[in-house]
């Protein structure tokens, strides 16, 4: 899994954490386990790298697919959406309180429920609008991938569902509006059971 | 306005045993660091060292209107954050009663439900 220049806020590199997460070693174990990027971070790349490892199995880059770009394309993202980024805003039960959540762990949150989605994994994720703002229209703009032979309008009608599901439960954003984009069709990894079946 | 003032002892006890009451919220499942350590240039240095020190968990400043208290926590995704949240500004401020607290809840990292 190559990166250049895939580092986090707190200076940890994307990959830094797919090497620990292959080795279990890296120079800092203590910060990672304390570091809510970090270990954000680690789910992606732990997600990434299976899907990867799927595809290679089945030559899918020795076949042209471009799948290497699109795992780059991936990694060039997660670093952005990894950073704390704006504060999201939730109503205090108690006047001067200031309760929020970081715009990074609402990305990771995105991401992972739309990389559960059966024939989909997740190429970026933004949330477009002033989300620091109580009741702002946010926009969120998605862009997946969906495997080759699934019923892509179908695929991207569920990660919108599932965007919305888990954003009306865990945020108190204003959702005024989900894009989903798909961008490109991956080979679908093919089941371990069914050896030999291309 | 206030002026903060520290008091190291006083505020490391009272962050410690908040440590304790935000992770017994159901839903919180992490406390992070408030203020990281490698964000500062003495961070930065221990870092290289490899001699980094343990940070506190929970930020306290003590300031002439009351305790200001910063937590930054991960919640389980089979929890509403919002609610959860709330529920940890609440605990916290009923363990300082009858201070008259500040309280400031970042939620770092939601886990996959």
């Amino acid at each position: 899994m190559s990166s250049t220049n895939n580092r986090l806020e707190c200076g940890r590199s994307l990959e830094e954490l797919s090497e620990y997460l292959d080795t279990g070693e890296i120079s800092d174990p203590g910060h990672v386990a304390a570091c809510p990027e970090c270990q954000a971070a680690l789910d992606s790349i732990g997600r990434l790298a299976t899907l990867e490892a799927e595809l290679r199995d089945q030559e899918i880059t020795e076949a042209g697919s471009g799948s290497d770009d699109w795992m780059q394309s991936i990694l060039n993202n997660l670093r952005l959406e990894l950073r704390p980024g704006r504060d999201i805003p939730l109503q205090p039960e108690h006047p001067g309180d200031v309760l929020v959540e970081t715009e990074g762990a609402i990305l990771a949150l995105i991401r992972s429920v739309t990389d559960a989605v059966p024939g989909a994994t997740t190429g970026r994720c933004r949330l477009l609008g002033d989300v620091s703002e109580p009741g702002a229209a946010i926009t969120v703009d998605a862009q997946v991938a969906v495997f080759f032979g699934e019923p892509i309008a179908a695929v991207a009608e569920d990660v919108r569902t599932e965007i919305a599901a888990v954003l009306e439960r865990q945020t108190e954003l204003n959702i005024a509006a989900i894009n989903v984009t798909v961008v490109d069709v991956l080979t679908q990894p093919e089941p371990p059971a069914q050896e030999g079946n291309q | 306005m206030t002026h903060p003032t520290q008091s190291p002892t006083d505020s490391g006890n009272l962050a410690a045993e908040l440590t304790e009451v935000i992770l017994a919220v159901d839903g919180v499942v992490e406390v992070y660091p408030a203020k990281p350590l490698w964000k500062t240039a003495v961070g930065a240095v221990l870092n290289s060292l490899g001699a980094v020190a343990e940070p506190s968990p929970v930020t306290v400043r003590d300031t002439d209107t009351g305790p200001e208290i910063h937590a930054r926590i991960a919640v389980s995704g089979d929890h509403s954050t919002p609610d959860v949240t709330r529920s940890v500004a609440a605990a916290v401020r009923r363990h300082v009663e009858p201070a008259a607290a500040t309280v400031r809840i970042t939620v770092a990292r939601i886990t996959a439900g």
